[in-house]
C-alpha cells in the first residue's frame, strides 16, 4: 500500500521539478525545492486520502515548501499583485504583432524566458493553469487565495506574458533590420 | 451596457470558455465593441494558447540522481548501500543551517581559505556522513568513479583494492559544503573512518596539514584540484595514505 503511494508520487517528479524550476529559476534549488517536497510528502504520507488528488496535493507542499524556503534565504522580495506590477502590465507599447506570427516564431526558450521575467505570483498561477491544467478552484486551493485571486493573476501572467514576447520580438525585429543596414553599407 | 471594469474580472474564464452561453453572448457584444478590452482578450488568448502549445516541451525531465535521492526519501531505513548515497547530494535546509551554525566560517569560492574552519566543516562533514552514510559495505572504485564523472564532471581514479593500503571504499557523497560542489568518498581503515574530498578548481587551503577536533587533515594537489585526506589516525598514517591517494590521482 504505502509503496504504491511512493510509486504514485514519484510518477509527479518530472511535473513538480519543471514546476519548481519556474518557482526558483535556479535548477540546484529547484532540487532542492523537489527532494523537500518529497521529504515532506512522505512523512505525512497519513493525511493523505487515497483516491483524493494526489497531484493537487504535492503542488500544495510544492508551494508552501517553495515559500518557507525563500523565506530562510531571503533571497527574493515577497512579490505580491502590487499596484506596480499592474502598472507594469499596461507599459507595453507598439502595435501588436498578427498573434498567429508570435505562436509560430516563440521558441521554447524565448518562452521560458519570458515566464521567468514575470512577478511570481502570475508566473505561477499562469503555469499551473495553462501548463498544468488545474481547475481555478484547485489553483485556489494550491495557493491559498481567494478564486477571484486566482482568475486576477491568471489574467495579468497571460497579458504580460503576451507583452514581453512581443516587445522580444519587435527589439528582435529592429535588431535583425538594424544588422542588415550595417551589412548594406559595408558590403559584408 | 457593461462596463469594462465589470468584464475585465471575467476575461479569463471567458478566455478559457468556462463562462456559461447566455453569460458569453453578453460579453461577446462588449468584447467587439470595445477596443481596450478586445485587446486585452486578445492578448490573453494568445498567451495561452501559446504556452499550451508548448507545455509539453516546458516541462523540463528531473536529473536523474533527483529521482534516485527523492525515491530514497521514501524509504530512509531501507535504502541499499551505495550509489544512491552518492547521490544524495544535500541536506534538509535545517540540517545544512545548523551545521552553518556549528562552523560560522564564511568561505568563498576560489580563495585561500581559513584552513582552519574550512578543515573543521570537512571535520564535520567526515563525522556526520559516517554517521549517517558509512556502513562497511564495501563498493567498486569504477562505480565510484562513474557517479562522481557525471555528478561533477571529473574523473577521480580512486587505488584499486591491491593498491589501497589496507582502504576499503564505502562511499561517496556531494558535500554540503561550498555549495555542493565538493566531492566526499568514504573509506574504512580497519575500523577507522578515512575520508577524502576532493575541492572544486581553485579552492585551496592554505596549510597542507591541520589537526582540528581531534582529526588530522592533509591536503595535497593533483590535476588542477585539491585533494584532502582526513582521518583521526595517526598524522603518519593519514599522510602515508595521501601518498596513496597522489599515487593513484597522479595515473
Amino acid at each position: 500500500m504505502e509503496a504504491s503511494f511512493e510509486q504514485e508520487a514519484l510518477a509527479f517528479l518530472n511535473r513538480l521539478y519543471a514546476a519548481a524550476l519556474r518557482l526558483t529559476r535556479h535548477s540546484a534549488d529547484a532540487e532542492d525545492l523537489v527532494q523537500e517536497t518529497y521529504l515532506r510528502a512522505f512523512k505525512s504520507a497519513h493525511q493523505y486520502r487515497p483516491g483524493t488528488n494526489l497531484r493537487g496535493w504535492l503542488f500544495t507542499i510544492l508551494h508552501n515548501t517553495h515559500l518557507n524556503q525563500r523565506r530562510d534565504r531571503a533571497r527574493d522580495p515577497v512579490e505580491a499583485d502590487s499596484d506596480a506590477v499592474e502598472l507594469a502590465s499596461n507599459a507595453a507599447d507598439g502595435p501588436a504583432s498578427p498573434e498567429d506570427e508570435l505562436l509560430r516564431a516563440t521558441l521554447d526558450a524565448d518562452l521560458r524566458e519570458a515566464l521567468d521575467e514575470l512577478p511570481e505570483a502570475f508566473r505561477e498561477a499562469v503555469w499551473l493553469r495553462d501548463v498544468e491544467q488545474f481547475s481555478y478552484d484547485e489553483i485556489a486551493r494550491i495557493v491559498q487565495v481567494p478564486i477571484g485571486t486566482v482568475m486576477s493573476r491568471i489574467s495579468r501572467g497571460r497579458r504580460q506574458l503576451h507583452d514581453r514576447l512581443v516587445g522580444r520580438s519587435e527589439r528582435f525585429a529592429r535588431r535583425a533590420s538594424a544588422s542588415g543596414d550595417v551589412a548594406a553599407r559595408t558590403g559584408v | 451596457m457593461a462596463r469594462c471594469s465589470d468584464i475585465d474580472p471575467l476575461t479569463t474564464p471567458y478566455v478559457d470558455g468556462e463562462v456559461p452561453p447566455g453569460e458569453r453572448l453578453r460579453l461577446a457584444g462588449h468584447i467587439d465593441d470595445c477596443p481596450s478590452c478586445h485587446r486585452n482578450v486578445t492578448a490573453e488568448a494568445a498567451a495561452r494558447t501559446l504556452v499550451r502549445a508548448h507545455a509539453e516541451a516546458l516541462v523540463d525531465a528531473a536529473p536523474a540522481d533527483l529521482r534516485v535521492r527523492c525515491a530514497a526519501a521514501a524509504r530512509p531505513r531501507q535504502a541499499g548501500w551505495g550509489l544512491a548515497r552518492l547521490s544524495q547530494a544535500r541536506w534538509p535546509m535545517a540540517m545544512a543551517a545548523t551545521l552553518l551554525l556549528a562552523v560560522g566560517a564564511a568561505v568563498a569560492y576560489g580563495t585561500i581559505y581559513p584552513s582552519r574552519a574550512a578543515a573543521a566543516q570537512l571535520t564535520l562533514d567526515h563525522l556526520k556522513c559516517f554517521a549517517l552514510f558509512g556502513q562497511p559495505a564495501a563498493l567498486q572504485p569504477a562505480d565510484v568513479q562513474a557517479a562522481l564523472k557525471a555528478q561533477f564532471g571529473f574523473d577521480v581514479a580512486l587505488p584499486d583494492g591491491d593498491h589501497a593500503d589496507g582502504l576499503t571504499l564505502v562511499g561517496g557523497r556531494r558535500c554540503l559544503y561550498l555549495d555542493g560542489s565538493v566531492a566526499h568518498i568514504l573509506y574504512r581503515r580497519g575500523q577507522v573512518p578515512v575520508s577524502l574530498f576532493v575541492l572544486p578548481p581553485g579552492a585551496r587551503l592554505s596549510h597542507t596539514e591541520l589537526d582540528v577536533l581531534g582529526h588530522t587533515a592533509v591536503a595535497f594537489a593533483r590535476g588542477g584540484r585539491t585533494w584532502v585526506v582526513l582521518s583521526r589516525d595517526a598524522r603518519a598514517d593519514v599522510e602515508r595514505m595521501a601518498a596513496v591517494f597522489g599515487r593513484s590521482a597522479a595515473q
